[in-house]
C-alpha cells in the first residue's frame, strides 16, 4: 500500500472493480451477457463434444466456437500444452479485464498483483485413451475381462501416442491460476479454490481482504470452469440435475412451475479489485463496490433455506442494509426442482414481503460453476447505469409466494445496491452483496 | 483487529503412523515411512517405492469404509479421522462424540465462537470404471461383465467424489457452521489453506479455524500422470532410502498419502478456554514465480519472496529464525533452488549458515497437495520440544546445496523460531512463520 498518500477519504478503502473480461456462452464481454440477458436471449444449444456420445445430455452453454479459438490464441504458444479450454478463457477474460483497467495499471509492480481464481473441477482425463481401452475390453468376452481392464487403461495411459503426457498438470486444480500468472505477470499474493460456485465467494472474499491489509495493490479475481466433463455430466444427469431438454434453448427455466432441471455451462469472468482510492489516483473509473461476500456450508444436512438465510442477512446487516433499502437480488435460479424449491423459501425468509425485485440470469448462461457469482457481478455496472432489471427469462408461473419475480419485460428501476445468491450442488451457499460506487 | 493465532490441536494420519503423537516419535527417530510398493493388480508399474497409509491399521484404529455402495475416498477418510484428532486434541466438543476426553486436549469442551475451515486437497480419487460408465451408451455385453464386479454406486457417489467433498465432510461432521474454502494450489495447498485460515482469525472473521490438508495419489490415473512428467523417481539403487533431498544422488519425489490438520485458535479464545498451546502461528506469506508451469524459477525468486513475506508478515528479522522446514522434494530442480532462495532470504550476517534445514519428506514421502500440514505439525513441535528432525538419506550433499540439513540425526537445540515452506507446480509459492509461545 503507498503509504506516502494520507488516507483522507472513508471512501478510499472501499474496494472497486475497475475492469471486467468475461468469455461465456452469451459471447465477449460484459455488453454480451448484459444484451442477452435484457433481451431475454438464451446461450443454450445442442451438447456436443467430440468424445463425449450421449443421448442423455441435450443441452449445454456452450462458449461458441470461434471465442474458444480466440481464447487460445490469447495464450502464448508455449503455454497452451499445460492448458484446457476453460483455463484459455481464463486468460483471454483477465487480458480483457486487465485492458479495461486502464494503462496506469500496468505501473503496479508484478510483485504487487495478486491472482485469486476460482476453479471447476477438472480431471481432464484422456476421454480418447478411455475409449480405446473401452474398445479392447468390449471385444474380450472372457471372464477376466475385469481384471486386464485395469492393464488395458493402464497401457492407454502409458502410451503416449494416445495419452498427453501434460494431462496431470491439466488435471491441476491450480492450472488456471499457474498459466494466468505466467501469462500476465502477476507474483504476488495467492489462492485457488475449487468448489463449485463458493469457489469464487472465497476468491472474493481473500482478494478483499488481501488488499484492505495492503498485501497487494490490484487483485485479480478470476473464475473459470466447464461442466463438459464426462464424470461431471454423468454425476450430475444420475442426480436428476439436468433438464430433459424439451424445450430447447428455453430447457432452463428458474422457479417455473414446469421447472426439470438445470442446463450446464462453461465460461470464464475476470474482475480487477483495487482500494478505491487508489483507483481514484490513477484515473480508474470504479465500475462496482464490492461490500462483501459470505459462503457457508450447509451443516445440518442438505440444503435448509432458513439457516442459509443467515448468511445473507447478516452481510446486509453489516454493511446497513435491509432487504427494504436493497435495489434488487439476483437468484441463483439452476432450474432444479429441488434447488429452486429451497431458494424460493430462503428468498421468502430474507426478503419477508420487503418487495425487493428478484431475477436470475441462470436461464441465459446456464449454470456456471466458479464463474457463476462473477458474472453477476459483471452485470452489476450495467444494471447501475441502465436503472432497470430484465426479467428471468421463460417465466410463466412462479413459486406461489410474497416475493416479486420480474417476469415479462425488464423492470424500470433505480438500483443502487445488488445482492446476489449462489449455491452448490456439494452443499455450500453464499452471497455477494455490491454496491454502485462513490463517485466524488 | 489484529489478533495473535495460537496452535491448540493436532491431528494426522500417514505412513508413519496413524497420530502426530506417532508421526512426531517417527521423525524425531529418523524412522521412514518409504517402502516397496505396487499399484494392486499391475506388477510392472515403473515407479517401485512410496509411502502408504498402512490400510489394515487405520482400519483397525478408524474403522473400515461403513458403506460399501458410496465408498469414500482415502484422502476423504484419512482426512476426516485428522480432523477428529484434531479437535478432539484441541479439547473441543462439537457435540459429535468427538472432543473432550478422546484425546489430550485440556479445553473446557466448548466451541471456540466462530470455527470454520480450511482445507487444501488435491485431484479426486477417480475410478475408471466410473468414466467407461460414463461414456458407455450401449450396455455390451461384456461392459455388464465388467460392471458386474464392482458395487454399483448410488446416485450421488459421482458428486460426492469432488475435489472440495473434504471441505464439506469435515463441516457437516462437525457441525462447524462458519466458513469452509477449499484451497487447490497443488502441493501447497495445505499451507495456503493454513496460511489463509491464520489470517482470517487475526482479522476476526473467526475465532478458530480446522485447518490442513489431505490427499491420497497412490492410484493409477494419477500417479500415471505424475510418471509421464517425471516427477516420481524410478530408480531402485537406493531401495527405501529412495528420497534423497539436497543429496547429489537423488533423482526425484516419493510419492505418499495421508492427512494432517491443525486447530487454529485466537489467543484470547484459547485462554478464555484454558486450551493448551503448542505455538504460536506469527506470519504467512505467498507468492507466485510467473516463470514455467513446470520449473520453478531458477533463481529462487518466488520462493524468498514468500519466505520475506511470511517473515515481514509476522515482524520477524531474518536473524532470528533458528530452522526452516524445507520444501525438500528430492527432485533435481527444487533442492538447490529452494537452497538458493534461503541463502537470498537469510543473507545477512551469514545466517543461513547458522540455520538447521530439515527434509520431513525424506521420511514422510510426499503427500501433494497435503504435504505442507504434516510439515507444519513438525515445525510446531520443534518449536515447542527444541527437536529438529534429520533429512535422511543424505550421504553425498549436492555442492549447490551447502546448507546445515541435519542429515541423519535428530538435533536438540533450541528453537525459537521456525519457517515452514511449501512450493507447488505452475510457481506457487507459501510460506509460514512459527514461534514459541509466550503469553
Amino acid at each position: 500500500m503507498n503509504t506516502d498518500i494520507p488516507t483522507t477519504n472513508p471512501f478510499d478503502d472501499a474496494i472497486v472493480v475497475t475492469g471486467i473480461g468475461a468469455v461465456l456462452p452469451t459471447g465477449r464481454g460484459p455488453q454480451a451477457l448484459w444484451s442477452a440477458w435484457r433481451d431475454a436471449r438464451p446461450a443454450l444449444s445442442p451438447y456436443r463434444d467430440p468424445y463425449v456420445r450421449t443421448r442423455k445430455i441435450t443441452h449445454f452453454g456452450h462458449v461458441p466456437d470461434e471465442l474458444q479459438e480466440q481464447s487460445r490464441e490469447s495464450v502464448p504458444h508455449k503455454l497452451r500444452k499445460f492448458g484446457t479450454p476453460f483455463t484459455f478463457e481464463a486468460v483471454l477474460a483477465a487480458q480483457d479485464a486487465m485492458d479495461a483497467a486502464g494503462e496506469g495499471w500496468q505501473s503496479i509492480p508484478e510483485e504487487r498483483r495478486g491472482l485469486y481464481v476460482a476453479q471447476d473441477d477438472s480431471t481432464e482425463l484422456s476421454a480418447a485413451a478411455f475409449h480405446k481401452a473401452l474398445d479392447k475390453a468390449r471385444s474380450d468376452p472372457s471372464a477376466q475381462a475385469g481384471v486386464d481392464l485395469q492393464r488395458l487403461v493402464a497401457e492407454a495411459f502409458g502410451n503416449a501416442a494416445t495419452f498427453n503426457p501434460f494431462t496431470v498438470i491439466r488435471a491441476l486444480n491450480n492450472n488456471t491460476l499457474a498459466l494466468i500468472s505466467i501469462a500476465q505477470r502477476f507474483r504476488g499474493d495467492c489462492a485457488a479454490f475449487v468448489q463449485d460456485a463458493g469457489a469464487a465467494l472465497g476468491a472474493l472474499q481473500r482478494a478483499a481482504f488481501t488488499l484492505r491489509q495492503g498485501e497487494c495493490d490490484t487483485a485479480l479475481v478470476v473464475g473459470a470452469g466447464s461442466f463438459n466433463e464426462p464424470l461431471k455430466l454423468a454425476a450430475q444427469y444420475r442426480a436428476g440435475h439436468l433438464s430433459a431438454g424439451g424445450r430447447g434453448g428455453a430447457a432452463l427455466r428458474s422457479f417455473d412451475a414446469e421447472r426439470d432441471g438445470t442446463v450446464l455451462a462453461e465460461g470464464a469472468v475476470a474482475l480487477v479489485l483495487e482500494r478505491a482510492g487508489d483507483a481514484a489516483r490513477r484515473g480508474a473509473r470504479p465500475l462496482v463496490e464490492i461490500l462483501g461476500a459470505t459462503l457457508r456450508p450447509a451443516v445440518e444436512g442438505g440444503i435448509g433455506p432458513s439457516a442459509l438465510a443467515e448468511g445473507p442477512r447478516d452481510l446486509l446487516a453489516a454493511h446497513g442494509l435491509t432487504p427494504d433499502t436493497l435495489g434488487a437480488v439476483l437468484a441463483d435460479g439452476k432450474g432444479t426442482v429441488r434447488h429452486d424449491a429451497a431458494e424460493a423459501e430462503l428468498l421468502r425468509a430474507l426478503l419477508k414481503d420487503s418487495g425487493v425485485p428478484v431475477t436470475s440470469l441462470r436461464p441465459v448462461t446456464g449454470t456456471l460453476g466458479a464463474a457463476g457469482p462473477l458474472a453477476e457481478l459483471a452485470l452489476a455496472p450495467a444494471l447501475f447505469e441502465a436503472d432497470e432489471l430484465p426479467p428471468i427469462a421463460h417465466l410463466r408461473t412462479p413459486p406461489d409466494d410474497a416475493t416479486d419475480f420480474v417476469m415479462g419485460a425488464p423492470r424500470k428501476r433505480r438500483i443502487d445496491s445488488v445482492l446476489s445468491l449462489h449455491s452448490t450442488f456439494n452443499g455450500f451457499a453464499g452471497a455477494v452483496l455490491a454496491q454502485r460506487p462513490h463517485t466524488s | 483487529m489484529t489478533r495473535r493465532v495460537v496452535v491448540t490441536g493436532l491431528g494426522a494420519v500417514c505412513g508413519l503412523g496413524l497420530d502426530w503423537q506417532t508421526m512426531w516419535e517417527g521423525l524425531c527417530a529418523g524412522r521412514s515411512a518409504i517402502r516397496a510398493w505396487r499399484l494392486p493388480g499391475i506388477e510392472d508399474f515403473p515407479v517401485r517405492y512410496a509411502a502408504p497409509v498402512d490400510d489394515e491399521a487405520f482400519a483397525r484404529c478408524h474403522g473400515a469404509d461403513a458403506d460399501p455402495d458410496r465408498p469414500m475416498e482415502r484422502r476423504m477418510r484419512f482426512g476426516l479421522a485428522a480432523a477428529g484428532q484434531a479437535l478432539a486434541d484441541a479439547g473441543i466438543d462439537t457435540g459429535t462424540g468427538l472432543g473432550t476426553g478422546t484425546g489430550r486436549g485440556s479445553g473446557d469442551g466448548r466451541l471456540p465462537g466462530r470455527v470454520g475451515t480450511a482445507v487444501g486437497s488435491g485431484v479426486p480419487e477417480r475410478d475408471p470404471y466410473e468414466l467407461l460408465h460414463a461414456l458407455d451408451e450401449d450396455g455390451a455385453p461384456s461392459w455388464q461383465t465388467l460392471y458386474a464386479r464392482r458395487a454399483e454406486l448410488d446416485r450421488a457417489s459421482g458428486l460426492f467424489c469432488t475435489n472440495d467433498a473434504l471441505a464439506t465432510g469435515i463441516a457437516a461432521r462437525h457441525r462447524l457452521r462458519g466458513p469452509a474454502l477449499n484451497f487447490s494450489t497443488a502441493c501447497a495447498g495445505a499451507t495456503h489453506a493454513i496460511g489463509h485460515g491464520f489470517r482470517m482469525i487475526r482479522r476476526g472473521e473467526v475465532d478458530a479455524m480446522l485447518v490442513g490438508g489431505a490427499d491420497s495419489v497412490l492410484n493409477l490415473p494419477t500417479m500415471t500422470g505424475l510418471h509421464l512428467l517425471g516427477a516420481p523417481s524410478t530408480s531402485e539403487l537406493f531401495g527405501d532410502r529412495l528420497c534423497r533431498a539436497f543429496d547429489r544422488d537423488r533423482s526425484g519425489l516419493v510419492a505418499a498419502e495421508g492427512a494432517a490438520m491443525l486447530v487454529l485458535e485466537s489467543e484470547e479464545s484459547a485462554r478464555r478456554r484454558g486450551a493448551q498451546i503448542y505455538a504460536e502461528v506469527a506470519g504467512f506469506g505467498s507468492s507466485l514465480d510467473a516463470y514455467q508451469v513446470t520449473a520453478p524459477h531458477p533463481e529462487g525468486k518466488g520462493a524468498a519472496l514468500a519466505m520475506g513475506r511470511a517473515l515481514a508478515d509476522g515482524a520477524v528479522e531474518p536473524g532470528e529464525v533458528d530452522c526452516v522446514n524445507a520444501h525438500g522434494t528430492s527432485t533435481p530442480l527444487n533442492d538447490p533452488i529452494e537452497t538458493r532462495a534461503i541463502k537470498d532470504v537469510f543473507a545477512g550476517g551469514g545466517h543461513y549458515r547458522k540455520l538447521a534445514v530439515t527434509a520431513n519428506k525424506t521420511m514422510l514421502g510426499h503427500l501433494i497437495a497435503a504435504a505442507g500440514a504434516p510439515e507444519l505439525i513438525a515445525t510446531v513441535l520443534s518449536v515447542r520440544d527444541g527437536i529438529v528432525p534429520p533429512t535422511l538419506n543424505l550421504e553425498n550433499p549436492d555442492p549447490a546445496c551447502d546448507l546445515d540439513y541435519v542429515p541423519d540425526k535428530a538435533r536438540h537445540q533450541e528453537v525459537s523460531v521456525a519457517v515452514s515452506n511449501s512450493f507447488g507446480f505452475g510457481g506457487l509459492n507459501a510460506s509460514l512463520v512459527v514461534r514459541g509461545y509466550e503469553h
